[in-house]
């Protein structure tokens, strides 16, 4: 059944187009700032398209000896595989023993699981826990404790619970045994979930903030947000001098942008190909959230 | 319902269990890492042969370190002494470098030394955090124990209640802040700087840049800088904080040069009304007054001709004419404002660094055995010593200076050409002014290393009667640690209130202006300048 | 609660001693995989719960828990001398509610427009872009944010005095500092949040579309007759999650977003909190930070748990 195309549709579609260019404008935008000359800039003659187009300000923050953002990227995309591998292991393993039947603290566990969730112990009590618990400049900060995200334990959870229950019982018939179990049957037919916590906390540890602030104090140990954060939003003012290479004007507006647009650039890249996962492992999610 | 109460009751009695449990470790990391950075470095001591030099670790922040390892003098220094220091990287601000000291006492991962603010050292030192170092110094370090005994008021200082010497403090050169202008600027427009006396003159001497080189450019303001703007012009109006023997007012403590300001002084609400009209004028650069103007903003803003004054650091026009300003613009030419006058021609006193500032200070570690405290000490009484005061102030003779006939000495590399070496290059440099180790400052040498532009200046300005007198105030661990908490929170206050008057969040007049005032003495501020004068009695002996 | 798990196997009555020694037995590989489980349980999760016995402590960096003073109930009386808190209190519970407010209608708007849209790529490639906030980090987004909001440089500020308007320091202006978050928290989880109800709408029978026309219903009628209510459970669900997460605010952009500036409406319960434990300009004072974030949890834990009470009970899920 065929409508013809009227004023609502014509409005809508602009609106719509409105929206997905709003979701992309203030990357396009920086990036702009980021290959525009900083004299243009200084005297707010760019409003939006690039003016004076040069990559000088990339050159200067990777080659820039304070600006650590190789290593940022590099610290970052270690934790982040590693993380994201310990987390699923961890996430799925747990969920999968607390659908068992046959455990009979299950319960408890996971009540303890969902308590601490809901009830929030506070940054200064975790600080201090993990220091005491050697977590000070240590690169598992990132990996171990946040590991079990009580939110996606629940997702899998549920999603383990959603599987027939023949599964399981054809395999014991057969002899098959809880190891056997779990790789053999399960996770061939569970990799949708899989697909969506691993999604879920990589992002989430990629764009850590505040862990690493609190625990990874040496520069060699930081992360690409923190390397960011101190530029663009922090005091330290001084880690990008104001300079003229080859007549192009480098200060603070176009160097920041240019690390802005390095530290969001994986995500970006990444985006199209796992988007689809993404929408997927939100509806797992909220179908019984 | 009955197995959710269970696991809930369980969850507590675990928790509680927890504490236990937590309890014990607390211990053990802790104390496990501190034992092996010690052992480690007595390791290093024992075995060290005459080309294994003896090291200890010390936490710094990070900006000093990049200078540090410039340094050619300090090379010469661990080299001379056959000690090697094993700096660890603390952050680039200097406040944060002192929260990081907290976090590292709190995780057990301090190393065997660290900068701190004098507080810190007293209060923790008398948990047992820090060594005490008074039977050392005496034992392992005489010229340390001389610059004590020549300078009672310094021992006393540094001394807490219990009689333990927690840290040591290094010494300040006396310096103060300069109003940079471009003079290209000021020629431009018409304007003679000799003409510039007062703040009025000030004024009408931004008002007439403002109608010049903000016609076509929005981004122009006059003045610029860095960091807390209202606070920076206070002595301009009599506004700085002091404390003396009839009482004292406005935070003292540990604000005595940039950030010292009394808004009970009978000119503060002038001061801030001249601010409130250079904001309204767009006199002065909003960001600035908002305190979201790095120094990095701030620099550009200066090299591009975005403004044409600041009041800043005493070298900073220098760093200008070298670090990009003439790059910028040819004509760029950056020079020192003299000292203004009020209406009578009086000088208008600057607040001025104190020789000995109380968040410089240094401190060992309490897990450090004998033989650490000993390399550490040997390290630092080298500097106390003649033949170390003059490699740190004047470097090596034949090659950094040389001894004239007179007895006075002179510096024979050049200023510009070892200042403007890049980062990472090793260079000759004597600003005292940045905490590189704890030293005493030869001020000759200090103002001799410069620029004639900067050498001239600071001699000329630099001097008694343009400085206000600044005493050096003992305080309890008790005091140390209230004050410590209270500024934190009512500089603040003062700030954000300040800055709302001149913005018009606040509309500023007589009313809102004293109910401000009485808020912040409720806040504590009445409390600092208690404190302030109860010591400023004790230390003095009143 | 159901009881679902009713054991099938058959087992002679036995001691506890035995029971335990046959089912370590018989699961002991599922233990196995639950150790690591629950062993970051308790270190991660209870451990730190533990760690705030230090509210009512005077708690001291170098002494740590065994060795700082205990002081009662002192730290919870000075929060209620503390003017501070207040302002502290009304900033968290203003921007939870604005968030509510204005965030929660967004994704369900674009999602009704997004199922309006007849051309099939506008409507995915919209959609797909749509989401890509939710991935961006708190401190790409706030840098970028600055950098549009620059007074000199940035973009929102040349359009001003384009036309002849004064430039405005966004981001160190108290009065901007609620907008700005709002706004932020709509771009960053629009997209993602309207996933849930275009799938609901997906999940509408035809028939019921089909029905309503025979009506006489046109695109409005069906939209308020049909497509809200088939999605209204979800909308409750969400409704009732979001309140009861009332005191969730994003700390991290807070915290980035905080300057003295704008700290009469920016300073929240978490970002003080922070800042008095890791960037205070005096002592850090741990204890009592402690002691205010307890506070805070408590009455966010009540919150949640009566939300998801009505949510068990208004729209048949639950939060867990």
């Amino acid at each position: 059944m065929r409508r013809r195309i009227g004023a609502f549709d014509i409005i809508n579609t602009l609106i719509l187009s409105i929206v997905g260019l709003v979701c992309i404008v203030p990357f396009l935008y920086t990036f702009f700032i980021a290959i525009s000359d900083g004299k243009f800039l200084i005297r707010g003659d760019v409003s939006f398209f690039p003016k004076g187009v040069n990559l000088q300000s990339f050159i200067y923050v990777f080659t820039n000896p304070r600006f650590d953002i190789m290593t940022g990227v590099r610290n970052s995309a270690i934790y982040t595989i590693l993380g994201t591998i310990v987390s699923v292991l961890l996430t799925y393993s747990t969920a999968y023993v607390l659908t068992r039947p046959r455990i009979k603290c299950r319960y408890l566990i996971m009540s303890l699981f969902v308590l601490t969730w809901v009830f929030d112990a506070g940054m200064i009590p975790r600080y201090i826990a993990y220091s005491s618990l050697g977590f000070i400049d240590n690169i598992w900060v990132m990996i171990i404790p946040d590991a079990i995200n009580t939110q996606y334990l629940i997702i899998t959870k549920a999603y383990l619970e959603g599987m027939p229950k023949e599964l399981e019982e054809a395999a014991i018939v057969d002899g098959a045994n809880d190891f056997s179990i779990l790789s053999k049957i399960f996770i061939p037919v569970t990799k949708p979930i899989i697909a969506t916590i691993a999604l879920f906390n990589g992002v989430a540890i990629w764009n850590q903030y505040l862990v690493p602030q609190m625990f990874l104090k040496t520069k060699e140990l930081k992360t690409i947000q923190q390397v960011l954060a101190n530029v663009t939003i922090g005091t330290e003012g001084t880690t990008f001098a104001n300079t003229i290479i080859n007549g192009i004007s480098l200060n603070q507006q176009n160097m920041k942008a240019a690390a802005i647009i390095i530290a969001m650039l994986p995500i970006v890249i990444a985006y199209p190909f796992v988007q689809k996962y993404f929408r997927n492992g939100i509806l797992i999610g909220s179908v019984k959230g | 319902m009955k197995r959710k109460v269970t696991a809930i009751s369980l969850a507590i009695l675990l928790a509680l269990l927890m504490v236990l449990v937590g309890c014990s470790k607390e211990e053990t990391p802790a104390s496990s890492s501190k034992a092996s950075a010690s052992t480690s470095t007595a390791v290093a001591a024992d075995t060290s042969t005459q080309d294994e030099p003896r090291t200890y670790s010390w936490f710094l922040r990070s900006q000093f370190i990049t200078w540090l390892r410039d340094l050619k003098w300090y090379d010469v220094a661990e080299e001379r002494t056959g000690i090697h220091v094993d700096y660890v990287e603390g952050p680039l601000e200097l406040n944060d470098t002192f929260n990081e000291v907290d976090q590292r006492l709190a995780s057990g991962t301090l190393p065997d030394g660290t900068m701190l603010r004098l507080a810190q050292a007293k209060v923790y030192g008398a948990q047992g955090a820090f060594v005490d170092l008074r039977p050392y110094i005496e034992k392992y370090a005489p010229n340390i124990q001389a610059y004590l005994d020549a300078n009672p008021d310094y021992e006393r200082l540094i001394s807490s209640d219990d009689g333990a010497i927690y840290a040591m403090i290094r010494e300040s050169p006396v310096l103060a802040d300069f109003i940079g202008y471009r003079a290209d600027h000021f020629r431009a427009v018409g304007i003679d700087p000799a003409e510039v006396t007062t703040v009025e003159d000030l004024t009408e001497a931004m008002r007439a840049l403002k109608a010049y080189y903000g016609k076509d450019n929005p981004n122009y303001y006059p003045f610029s800088g860095r960091e807390n703007a209202p606070t920076r012009f206070a002595y301009l109006f009599d506004a700085a904080s002091y404390a003396d023997a009839e009482g004292s007012s406005g935070i003292y403590y540990s604000h005595e040069k940039d950030y010292s300001f009394d808004i009970k002084a009978p000119r503060a609400y002038e001061w801030i009304q001249t601010i409130k009209t250079w904001y309204d004028e767009g006199l002065i650069n909003p960001s600035w007054i908002d305190g979201t103007n790095t120094e990095g903003d701030w620099e550009s803003q200066m090299l591009s001709g975005n403004a044409s004054l600041f009041l800043d650091f005493y070298n900073r026009a220098e760093w200008f004419m070298t670090n990009g300003g003439p790059d910028n613009d040819p004509d760029f030419d950056m020079q020192v404002l003299p000292w203004l006058v009020d209406d009578e021609g009086n000088i208008l006193k600057q607040t001025s660094a104190l020789l000995w500032r109380s968040d410089n200070a240094v401190a060992i570690n309490a897990s450090c055995d004998e033989e650490t405290i000993r390399t550490i000490l040997e390290f630092i009484d080298y500097f106390y010593s003649e033949e170390g005061m003059i490699l740190a102030n004047w470097g090596v003779e034949g090659e950094s200076f040389k001894t004239n006939e007179d007895g006075s000495r002179e510096f024979i590399v050049d200023y510009t050409a070892e200042e403007s070496k890049p980062e990472g290059t090793k260079k000759w440099s004597f600003l005292s002014d940045r905490q590189t180790v704890c030293k005493p400052v030869d001020q000759e040498a200090f103002y001799a290393w410069n620029t004639p532009l900067i050498a001239e200046a600071a001699s000329r300005y630099l001097v008694p009667e343009a400085l206000l007198a600044r005493p050096v105030l003992v305080y309890t661990t008790e005091q140390e640690q209230e004050l410590s908490n209270l500024v934190a929170s009512v500089y603040n206050a003062e700030l954000a209130g300040l800055t709302g008057f001149i913005v018009g969040n606040t509309p500023l007049n007589e009313e809102t202006w004293n109910a401000f005032v009485e808020q912040m003495d409720a806040l504590g501020l009445q409390r600092i300048e208690d404190i302030q004068y109860e010591a400023y009695k004790t230390t003095f002996g009143l | 609660m159901k009881r679902k798990n009713n054991d099938t196997r058959l087992l002679p009555p036995a001691g506890l001693g035995e029971r335990l020694r046959r089912d370590v037995l018989l699961n002991w590989r599922l233990y196995v995989l639950l150790l690591p489980g629950v062993v970051s349980l308790v270190l991660f999760k209870l451990f730190p719960v533990a760690g705030m016995v230090i509210a009512f402590q005077d708690f001291s960096a170098f002494r740590g828990i065994t060795g700082s003073t205990w002081v009662g109930l002192e730290n919870f009386q000075r929060m209620f001398t503390d003017k501070y808190m207040l302002t502290l209190i009304s900033n968290t519970v203003i921007i939870a509610i604005l968030s509510i407010v204005c965030v929660f209608p967004i994704p369900i708007i674009f999602a009704l427009l997004l199922n309006e849209e007849r051309s099939r790529v506008v409507k995915n490639s919209v959609q797909s872009l749509s989401f890509l906030p939710y991935f961006i980090s708190s401190a790409v987004m706030v840098s970028i944010l600055a950098t549009m909001l620059n007074p000199s440089t940035g973009i929102v500020n040349v359009i001003i005095r384009h036309f002849g308007g004064d430039a405005v320091n966004f981001m160190a202006r108290p009065e901007w500092f609620r907008p700005l978050y709002i706004l932020l928290q709509i771009w960053q989880t629009f997209g993602y949040n309207a996933i849930i109800y275009i799938a609901g709408i997906t999940a509408i029978n035809p028939e019921l579309y089909e029905a309503a026309e025979v009506d006489g219903c046109q695109r409005w009628g069906k939209m308020i007759h049909v497509t809200i209510p088939g999605i209204s459970t979800s909308i409750i669900t969400m409704l009732i999650i979001s309140i009861g997460q009332i005191f969730t605010v994003q700390t991290e952009r807070i915290i980035l977003m905080y300057n003295p500036s704008n700290a009469a409406t920016s300073d929240v319960i978490q970002s003080y909190v922070y800042r008095i434990a890791f960037q205070s300009l005096g002592f850090p004072d741990y204890s009592y930070g402690t002691a205010v974030n307890l506070v805070k949890s408590v009455l966010a834990f009540i919150l949640v748990i009566i939300a998801n009470k009505l949510a068990d009970r208004f729209a048949e899920t639950r939060v867990f």
